[in-house]
C-alpha cells in the first residue's frame, strides 16, 4: 500500500522523525520560556531564542510534507534532518540555561551531572545540519546530483562533516560556550583537533562553494520546470544573503542582538518554504513576479533608507544637530523620499523586468530583428519556426506558435521555445472567431485579404499585453502575410513532392508485383511444361525433340532472368522483405567487380527513404560498372541520429556529370524527401556519391 | 512413394507441378490455393511433404511453413518462389523449411535432392 506513490512504512518513518523534531522544538520552547528574563553569567553562552525553535519548526514541517511526496523524498529528508538536528542542538543549549538559572552560581551549575552532556550537544549538535547545506544545494530539486561527477561534492561534504564532528566532539578540555570539560574529550587528540577542524572546515567550505555552483549548472542544462524550481531556490538564497548582510549592518549599527539574531533565523525560513514550493509546484511559475516585485521593493526600500539616513544623519552631522531627533530634517527626508518614489519605482520596475524577463526590446528593434530573420529564413522554408522564435524572443513570451493554412483549416507549423508537445494539431478557420488551443492571444495573418495562418502567443505569469505590444504584434502579423504565404506554398510543394515519390514507389511496387504474379508466373508455368515435355521426349528416345526442348528451356531461363532484373529495377522485393543493408548487399553480389559493403546495422527507415537510398546505390553502382573503369568499389551505410547516410566510392576514372540523367533524377528524388545528394568526381580520382537522408 | 501437397495460388501452375512431380515419382495427394485451405488439406491428408509458394494471397508462405511444422510434425516443408532465395535471406531457415527451390528450377530430381541429400543425384 502506498500514499502518493510512497510506501506507508516510509510515510511512518517520516512522520516519526518529524514527531521527534516537534517534540524537541516544544521542549526547547518550554525550557526557553522558563529562563526568559534571566540574566546569564558572562561565561555561559545563551541558548537559542524561541524564534530559532520556530524556524526549526518550519524546517521540520516542510521536510515532513516534502519527504512524504515521491518527487521530493531526498530533499525532504535533508530538510527534516536539518530541522531535527538543529532543534536537538538548541534543546541542549536552553536546557543548560535552565540548570544555570536554577543553580546558585556557576560552580554549582557546572557540577550538575547533566551539564557536560548538554554542553556537548550545544557545542557539537550544529555540525550535521551545517554539513547538509552543501548536500541540499547539490541534490536540489530531484534528489540527484546534476551529473554523476557531482557525487564527489557529496563525498567531500560527508568526509568534512565527519572530520569536523570528530575534532569538535572529541576535543579535550573545557567548552568555549560553557565552563565545563568535554565528557567525550580524548586527551591524546589535544594537538590534532586544531588542524583537523581547519581541514574539515576547509573541506566543507569547498563543498559549499561547489554546492553554490550546482544550481547554476543545473539551471543552464535544465528544463523549463527545473529552471523555475531553481529560481525559487535562488530567491531563497538571495533572501538569506540579504538578511544576513542587513543583520550584520544592523548589528554594527548597535541594534539589539536579539533583533539581529531573529532576522537571521527568520530569513532561513525562506529555504524550506522555497523547497516546498519547488517540489509541490504550487504557484511555481509565479516566481518571476515574486522576483521582479522583490527586486523593485528591495530597491525602493534601499533608496528610501539611503535618503533618510543621508538626510537625517549626513545633513544632521553637517549642520551640527547632534545625536538628538531633528524633526525638520526627518520631515525633509520623508518629503524627498516621497517625491523620488514614483519615478524611482517606474525605473526600478523596468530594470527588474529586464533582469527577470530578459530584454524588452523597443518596437523598432523588434521589427528590424523580425525582418532580418525573415530575410534569412526565406529560401529554406523555415519561416514558421523563424517567426515563432522572433516573436517569442522579442516579446519575451512564455510561448509562441505559428499555424499555417491548409484548405479550410489551420495546422500547427512551429512552436517556440520547444518543439510541439504531442501530435501537431489543426483547427478550423472561423474568421475572427478562430481559436487556437492553449494560447492567450491569437493574431490572424492575412495576405490579399485571405487568412494565410495565425500567430498564437502565451504570456508569462504576471505579464500583461499592453496596447503598445498588442499593436506591434498586429503589425508583425500583417508583415508576416507574404512570408507565411510563401511558407505555405513551400509546404504544399514539399508535401506534394513527397506524395509524388510515395505514389511513384507504390506504383513501382504494384508493377513489380504484377510482373511477378502475371508474366513471370506464366513463363514459370511454361518452364515446367517444357521440362515435362523434355522428360517425355527422353522417355520416348526422341533425341532431336529433346535437344530442341533443351534450347527452349535455356532461352526461357534467360528470358526469366531478364524479367527478374527488370522487376528488380522497378522495385526490389528484397528491400521490403529484408531491409536496406540486405538489398545493398544483393546489389554488391551482382556487381561485376569487387564491392565491399560496410555498416550493416543501419536502422529501418520509412519505405520512401529506404527506396531512395537503395536507388542511389543501384544507380551509382550501375554508373561504376558502365562508365568508371574501376577496379573496386565500396558502399558505406550509416545511421547518425535521425539521418541515414549512404555512400558509394570507386577507384575509377572520375569525371562523372552530377547533372547527368541518372544522377540528376536521383538528386530530385533525394531532395523530395528533404535529403541531400553529393557527387564528387574529380577526373582521375574516382567518384564518390553520397546521400544524406532524414530517416523519417 | 513420397506423398506431397502443392500449395500455390495459381491453379495452372499447380497442375503443371502436379504433372511434373507425378511423372518424377512423387504422389501428389492434394492441392491448396491459399494458406487456410493448405492448413486444412495438410491436416486432413497428412502428406510427408508440403511444397509451399512464399507469396500466398492470404498468408506469408514462410509463416505458413512454420505453423505447419509446429502443428503437423514430422511434415517437411519446401518453400518455392519466383523470387531469388536471397530476397528472403535467413527467413527461410528460420521458418523451419527443409529448403527452397526457385520455381524456374523446379523438378522431381531437384526436389528429391533437397529432401534426401546425397541420394538421387
Amino acid at each position: 500500500m502506498s500514499v502518493g506513490g510512497v510506501p506507508v512504512s516510509r510515510q511512518r518513518l517520516v512522520t516519526g522523525m518529524a514527531a521527534l523534531g516537534v517534540a524537541a522544538i516544544v521542549a526547547g520552547v518550554v525550557l526557553r520560556w522558563q529562563v526568559s528574563g534571566v540574566d546569564l553569567p558572562a561565561d555561559i553562552e545563551a541558548g537559542p531564542s524561541v524564534t530559532w525553535f520556530l524556524g526549526m519548526l518550519a524546517f521540520v514541517a516542510a521536510g515532513w510534507a516534502v519527504a512524504r511526496h515521491q518527487a521530493g523524498r531526498t530533499v525532504g529528508w535533508i530538510l527534516l534532518a536539518m530541522g531535527v538536528a538543529w532543534a536537538v542542538h538548541g534543546v541542549g543549549g536552553v536546557a543548560r540555561d535552565v540548570i544555570v538559572a536554577a543553580s546558585t552560581g556557576v560552580p554549582a551549575a557546572v557540577a550538575h551531572p547533566a551539564m557536560p552532556w548538554l554542553a556537548w550537544v550545544w557545542d557539537v549538535g550544529w555540525v550535521p545540519g551545517i554539513a547538509l547545506v552543501p548536500v541540499l544545494l547539490v541534490v536540489f530539486p530531484d534528489g540527484r546530483p546534476p551529473t554523476p561527477a557531482w557525487r564527489w561534492v557529496l563525498v567531500v561534504a560527508g568526509v568534512a562533516a565527519l572530520v569536523v564532528g570528530i575534532s569538535v566532539g572529541l576535543r579535550p578540555g573545557p567548552f568555549t560556550n560553557t565552563p565545563v570539560d568535554n565528557p567525550l574529550g580524548v586527551p591524546a587528540l589535544a594537538g590534532a583537533v586544531g588542524p583537523l577542524e581547519a581541514f574539515g572546515g576547509g573541506g566543507w567550505a569547498a563543498a559549499l562553494l561547489a554546492g553554490v555552483a550546482a544550481p547554476f549548472v543545473r539551471y543552464r542544462q535544465g528544463s523549463v520546470l527545473a529552471r523555475y524550481q531553481l529560481k525559487w531556490f535562488l530567491a531563497a538564497g538571495i533572501v538569506i544573503l540579504v538578511a544576513w548582510v542587513v543583520a550584520d549592518i544592523l548589528g554594527a549599527a548597535g541594534v539589539p542582538t536579539v533583533v539581529v539574531a531573529n532576522l537571521r533565523v527568520l530569513s532561513l525560513l525562506a529555504l524550506p518554504a522555497a523547497t516546498a514550493v519547488a517540489v509541490f509546484r504550487y504557484r511555481l511559475y509565479d516566481i518571476d513576479v515574486v522576483l521582479s516585485r522583490g527586486l523593485v521593493y528591495a530597491g525602493l526600500a534601499s533608496l528610501v533608507g539611503a535618503v533618510y539616513v543621508g538626510v537625517v544623519f549626513g545633513v544632521g552631522a553637517l549642520v551640527g544637530a547632534g545625536s538628538g531627533a531633528n524633526v525638520p530634517l526627518a520631515v525633509a527626508a520623508t518629503a524627498i523620499a516621497a517625491v523620488a518614489f514614483q519615478p524611482a519605482q517606474r525605473r526600478l520596475r523596468r530594470l527588474a523586468n529586464r533582469a527577470v524577463y530578459g530584454r524588452q526590446a523597443s518596437p523598432y528593434e523588434v521589427l528590424a530583428a523580425f525582418t532580418q530573420r525573415m530575410a534569412g529564413a526565406y529560401p529554406t522554408g523555415e519561416a514558421p519556426g523563424s517567426i515563432a522564435a522572433a516573436v517569442g524572443d522579442a516579446f519575451d513570451l512564455a510561448g509562441c506558435e505559428v499555424w499555417l493554412r491548409a484548405g479550410s483549416e489551420l495546422h500547427q507549423a512551429a512552436t517556440w521555445p520547444g518543439p510541439p508537445a504531442g501530435e501537431a494539431r489543426s483547427v478550423s478557420i472561423r474568421g475572427t472567431d478562430t481559436e487556437l488551443p492553449g494560447v492567450d492571444h491569437i493574431y490572424l495573418v492575412r495576405h490579399d485579404g485571405d487568412v494565410r495562418g495565425a500567430i498564437g502567443i502565451r504570456l508569462r505569469p504576471g505579464d500583461e499585453l499592453t496596447s503598445g505590444r498588442d499593436g506591434l504584434l498586429r503589425d508583425l502579423a500583417s508583415a508576416a502575410g507574404l512570408v507565411l504565404e510563401n511558407a505555405q506554398l513551400v509546404q504544399e510543394l514539399r508535401t506534394s513532392r513527397q506524395r509524388l515519390v510515395a505514389t511513384g514507389d507504390e506504383q513501382r511496387r504494384r508493377i513489380e508485383r504484377d510482373l511477378h504474379d502475371g508474366a513471370q508466373q506464366r513463363l514459370l508455368e511454361l518452364a515446367l511444361t517444357l521440362r515435362l515435355a523434355h522428360q517425355q521426349a527422353l522417355r520416348t528416345g526422341d533425341t532431336s525433340m529433346s535437344e530442341t526442348l533443351t534450347d527452349g528451356e535455356r532461352q526461357l531461363r534467360s528470358a526469366l532472368a531478364e524479367l527478374r532484373d527488370l522487376a528488380r529495377g522497378i522495385h526490389p522485393a528484397i528491400l521490403t522483405e529484408r531491409g536496406l543493408a540486405a538489398a545493398v548487399e544483393s546489389i554488391a553480389d551482382r556487381a561485376m567487380l569487387p564491392v565491399t559493403v560496410t555498416g550493416h546495422d543501419v536502422p529501418r527507415c520509412s519505405p520512401p527513404v529506404e527506396a531512395t537510398a537503395y536507388f542511389v546505390v543501384a544507380e551509382a553502382m550501375a554508373n561504376v560498372m558502365k562508365h568508371a573503369s574501376a577496379n573496386r568499389a565500396e558502399v558505406h551505410l550509416s545511421g547518425h541520429g535521425e539521418m541515414l547516410t549512404v555512400e558509394v566510392r570507386d577507384d575509377g576514372r572520375g569525371g562523372a556529370d552530377p547533372a547527368g540523367s541518372g544522377l540528376g533524377g536521383l538528386a530530385d528524388r533525394v531532395a523530395a524527401i528533404d535529403g541531400v545528394l553529393q557527387v564528387v568526381s574529380p577526373p582521375g580520382e574516382g567518384t564518390r556519391v553520397r546521400a544524406v537522408l532524414p530517416c523519417a | 512413394m513420397t506423398t506431397l501437397v502443392v500449395v500455390d495460388d495459381d491453379a495452372g501452375f499447380r497442375r503443371r507441378v502436379r504433372d511434373l512431380l507425378a511423372a518424377g515419382g512423387f504422389r501428389v495427394v492434394g492441392e491448396a490455393g491459399d494458406g487456410a485451405t493448405a492448413r486444412d488439406v495438410v491436416d486432413r491428408l497428412r502428406p510427408e511433404v508440403a511444397l509451399v509458394d512464399v507469396g500466398l494471397p492470404d498468408a506469408d508462405g514462410l509463416d505458413l511453413a512454420r505453423q505447419l511444422r509446429e502443428h503437423l510434425a514430422p511434415l517437411r516443408v519446401v518453400a518455392m518462389s519466383g523470387r531469388d532465395a536471397s530476397d528472403f535471406g535467413a527467413r527461410i531457415a528460420a521458418s523451419g523449411a527443409t529448403g527452397f527451390i526457385h520455381k524456374a528450377d523446379l523438378s522431381a530430381t531437384g526436389l528429391r535432392a533437397l529432401l534426401e541429400p546425397g541420394v538421387g543425384e
